[in-house]
């Protein structure tokens, strides 16, 4: 938001240079930016509009952290003439509207306002338009507080409802725009229709114009959730809007009428006709006991009290004589101050002035209990090193997909039409990293860990990607099938299978489907993986076996089979055939899909095995095959 | 043949041997039984007195100098055992594949503060505005919310009366108008692990975040951050100073480094501030943080008169950007390998 550094200097006189006072105040207060001429930025903390989002909030910050004093704003004192107010206002909905002052003023003229006003109100970025609008802005960048001048003569009825809308109720505001209101829109109307949609703009019926001569100000406060829904829908992010959506005390009213009351008198020679203030349940300043040891405890200083003390008194809170027990004390918070609610705040308070720079720095105190990783940060970095050891590279796609399918989340507000679902597995994502990729590399090994999202849970999902140029059919896929397995047992699992299913592989374990491999084409292959159901299969438990005393003998058993028979189904029936001295078998040579080469290897943990044990053993495994395949040996 | 004849030609004979096998030819040759050098030193008896004591000790001398020669050779071709190939061409390439840097940075940040005793914990990536908003003391339809753009989730309808997340549910009330969102910072796991956990503890917790933003080179709608959270019966602002500061030396070791702590708001800190940190000439903001607000606490079950805690949070994107000098923030999901290889 931007402030004009002049407007700061007028209420703290002795302050030091633009820069000074941009580099204390982010030091001290809050985040605040030097800018060209006389603008400073002032980011300003959600909680504090009722107090320092306001010239005078900064200039009393300022004055705080420069132990300077404050010239308080002149505010009028007229009193009404006039007896009873012939203006009715009427709150329908006080939860509402916690306070609705207004203040009706004749007056001479509306002429436009002095250079240095206009002057200000553009450095804060609001066009000047004429004296009365122009001081309305003026005295709410002084204050804080959100004013709107109607014109009297325009609000039939002499009569002010702060009402909700009714269903459709239209509405033109002061920039000739067209709102059809609903009933949730809290509005300012006169005795037929709306005059100002409440807190966020004024309309145009009641505008004031060259011609008015009786105006009425209004200073009122309003329920900050509804207003921040009202400029929501709406799309009307004013700065008064802005203002009430944060929340600022009922308080602050009678400082911006009173501001703006004095300015019209000194610059239009307004004077007072009618006063209204409904304020049903005046809002108090509370009471909050400080404990210093609590403070230092918290923040780590050994601060003396009157340090503290010395520290709220500058920022405007009050010491309370005769508190209760030991060092501590009571501090009164002023009402505009209604961002200090517990003690914690009234800390960083103290805590800020004196400087978060200055402050202690010391190592905590704590017993050794042992730091642990969580499970699943462990198996992503075994799954990582493992990996990498093995050429894949690690990618991060996004969460999002383009892909509606009946398990997937749909976002509200997609950030892009292809970004429309939360993705549901990683294979989308790597499929499009391998065709990406295949411009600039003619080996692509790649692979994500990342969570993906079903309408059953979220699941931690391990993908992998390859794409080979130049191998011959299968090579990609059974590259692909080597690494998975080989990482399952790095990760201590032994006891899963593959099932063939069409051109993939399933993985399972006791029955859970873990996840699968596919072939896509000759040259690129896909694997994915659940990581959460693998989780409880992780034994990685090892156990010595003693190494072997005995020769292993080996034989090589090259088959012709017909066609269509699988590998895997001849694997499986030599390990089922086979005694237990067959230790291992391998295919070594793979001509085509009817003709291959097996290498078995005997050994015995008993003795060494003479060549006929070997052989009668390999005899039954022929025949065995024979007569189950109708393999014949090559 | 003379003595020195012998020398002369066993010496360029030996320059020429070029293997193990050649140099024990040699061997036999001059020094072997029947080696000329022997059969010249057992000549010697055959020569007058006068003979052998000029020649005698040249022979012997000869004799220790091949044998020295012979020993060098032995040596020098073990160094070089042989030509065959050139030992200068470049060496064979492991097939290593290679860490996504944030990856790499996050598991240093995580070997920093494992170190100082910090467990490390995960969470959800779908959220609900409870943990994500309401339990963190930021109100609904405040604009304070308006600090994290979120992305919202359509509820998914109920089928055959089960539901996404039963957990969820329970936890945040969704049937109450509660609604799912993928999480805008770290920081929902403050109050998960507080849920389940009693003090005193120091955790980080890394994690992938969103925000609904336009992306540029500097903003992403995914990114990955890290919470920090140490609770106890007496855990100062000053314990932090020295947490944040022992890691930041750590992380950026072996570059000047200077600290500045600034006044922020974060609703589920009081304090709140801003850390800033000086590399070369350059300020730059790297983390929010600030003790852990009362009604944080609160929302955990916890009495907040008995235990205190600071809390933080950083963008492990942007301290990879930093350290590693990526310019462009949409680098890390491009998946391009061009990029990936160079970590």
């Amino acid at each position: 938001m931007k402030f004009s550094y002049s407007l700061i200097k007028e209420l703290v006189p002795g302050l030091p240079s633009k820069q000074k006072l941009v580099e204390a105040l982010n030091l001290k207060s809050f985040e605040v930016e030097d800018s060209k001429g006389d603008v400073v930025l002032v980011e300003a903390p959600h909680n504090r509009y009722s107090n320092a989002v306001s010239h005078l909030g900064v200039a009393r910050e300022a004055a705080a952290v420069f132990n300077l004093k404050l010239k308080e704003l002149k505010t009028s004192s007229a009193k009404p003439g006039s007896r009873r107010p012939s203006l009715s206002v009427k709150i329908s909905n006080p939860q509402l509207c916690p306070r609705y002052e207004a203040r009706v003023f004749e007056i001479a003229k509306v002429g436009r306002s002095p250079t240095r006003l206009q002057n200000i109100l553009k450095t804060c970025g609001l066009r000047p338009i004429n004296a009365v609008v122009d001081i309305m802005n003026y005295a709410m960048l002084e204050t804080g507080q959100p004013l709107h001048a109607f014109d009297a003569e325009k609000i039939e009825g002499n009569t002010i409802r702060v009402r909700l809308a009714k269903k459709n109720e239209p509405v033109t505001t002061l920039d000739n725009q067209k709102y059809v209101l609903n009933e949730e829109t809290f509005v300012i109307a006169d005795g037929k229709e709306p005059i100002a949609i409440a807190g966020v703009k004024g309309g145009k019926k009641a505008e004031v114009d060259s011609k008015t001569r009786k105006i009425v100000v209004e200073s009122a406060n309003f329920d900050r959730v509804s207003i921040y829904r009202t400029w929501r829908r709406l799309g009307l992010p004013t700065d008064a809007a802005t203002r009430f959506s944060h929340g600022i005390t009922p308080e602050l009213t009678s400082l911006g009428m009173g501001r703006a009351a004095k300015l019209l008198e000194e610059l239009v020679g307004a004077r007072l006709l009618e006063a209204v203030d409904i304020y049903p349940k005046p809002v108090r300043g509370t009471i909050i006991e400080f404990d210093p040891e609590k403070f230092n405890s918290l923040i780590g200083t050994k601060l003396d009290r009157k340090v503290m003390i010395n520290y709220l008194v500058r920022l405007g809170f009050e010491i309370k004589p005769g508190s209760r027990s030991g060092n501590r004390f009571l501090v009164r918070i002023p009402a505009n101050r209604d961002d200090i609610q517990i003690f914690e705040d009234l800390v960083e308070e103290v805590a800020r002035l004196h400087g978060y720079n200055e402050l202690e720095i010391g190592p905590p105190v704590v017993s050794i209990t042992p730091a642990v990783e969580a499970e699943t940060v462990r198996l992503k970095d075994k799954i990582r090193v493992f990996l990498v050891a093995s050429g894949f590279s690690e990618v991060y796609n996004y969460s999002f997909s383009s892909k509606k399918n009946p398990e997937a989340y749909e976002l509200e507000n997609p950030i892009a039409s292809d970004k429309k679902y939360l993705r549901t597995n990683l294979e989308e994502g790597i499929t499009r990293n391998l065709e990406d990729n295949a411009k600039f590399f003619d080996a692509i090994r790649i692979f994500e860990l990342g969570d993906v999202f079903k309408v059953s849970g979220e699941e931690l999902h391990l993908g992998l990607g390859i794409r080979l140029n130049k191998t011959k059919h299968g090579e990609t896929f059974l590259a692909l099938k080597g690494t998975v397995e080989h990482l399952l047992y790095g990760l201590g699992l032994s006891d899963f299978h593959f099932k063939p299913e069409k051109s993939s592989l399933e993985i399972h374990i006791d029955n859970q489907l873990l996840g699968g491999l596919d072939s896509r084409g000759a040259s690129s292959a896909l694997a994915e993986l659940d990581l959460g159901r693998l989780t409880s299969y992780l034994a990685e438990e090892y156990e010595y076996r003693p190494i072997p005393k005995y020769p292993a003998v080996m034989r090589d058993l090259s088959l012709e089979v017909r066609g269509g028979l699988r590998v895997g189904e001849i694997l499986s029936a030599i390990q089922a055939q086979a005694s237990g001295n067959l230790r291992d078998v391998d295919l070594i040579d793979y001509y085509d899909e009817s003709h291959f080469t097996f290498r078995l290897v005997f050994q015995s943990d008993q003795k060494t095995l003479l060549d006929k044990e070997v052989n009668q053993e390999l005899e039954k495994i022929v025949s065995y095959l024979a007569q189950k395949f109708n393999a014949r040996v090559r | 043949m003379k003595i020195e004849n012998l020398r002369e030609v066993a010496f360029r004979e030996l320059e020429r041997v070029r293997n193990q096998k050649e140099l024990n030819s040699f061997k036999v040759k001059y020094l072997g039984r029947k080696g000329s050098l022997t059969q010249f030193l057992r000549k010697l008896k055959e020569l007058s007195l006068e003979e052998r004591k000029t020649v005698g000790p040249i022979a012997q001398k000869l004799k220790r100098e091949l044998e020295g020669a012979i020993e060098f050779k032995k040596k020098e071709l073990e160094i070089e055992p042989s030509l065959e190939f050139d030992i200068t061409r470049p060496g064979q390439k492991p097939k290593l594949g290679h860490l996504h840097p944030l990856t790499k940075v996050e598991a240093e940040m995580r070997r920093i503060f494992l170190a100082m005793n910090f467990s490390v914990v995960e969470g959800p990536e779908l959220e609900t505005e409870y943990y994500n908003f309401d339990a963190l003391n930021i109100p609904p339809y405040h604009p304070a919310r308006e600090s994290w753009d979120t992305f919202w989730l359509k509820l998914p309808a109920a089928k055959s009366g089960k539901l996404a997340r039963p957990d969820l549910l329970r936890k945040s009330g969704l049937g109450k108008g509660q609604k799912l969102l993928l999480r805008a910072h770290t920081s929902p796991m403050q109050i998960r692990y507080m849920e389940t956990h009693q003090p005193p503890f120091q955790i980080v917790v890394p994690g992938r975040t969103f925000r609904y933003e336009a992306t540029d080179s500097t903003h992403e709608t995914t990114f990955n951050q890290m919470e920090g959270l140490m609770v106890g019966k007496d855990i100062s602002l000053a314990n932090f100073k020295f947490v944040v500061e022992e890691f930041f030396r750590r992380f950026f070791s072996g570059q000047k480094i200077e600290f500045r702590y600034l006044p922020s708001y974060y609703p589920f800190v009081e304090p709140g501030l801003d850390v800033a940190i000086k590399l070369g000439a350059k300020w730059l903001e790297v983390m929010g943080a600030g003790m852990v607000h009362p009604h944080v606490f609160e929302a955990a079950h916890y009495n907040p008169r008995d235990y205190q805690g600071f809390a933080f949070g950083m963008g492990v994107d942007r301290l990879t950007m930093i350290k590693y000098k990526v310019p462009d923030i949409r680098l890390f999901r491009s998946g391009d390998l061009r990029f990936i290889n160079q970590f």
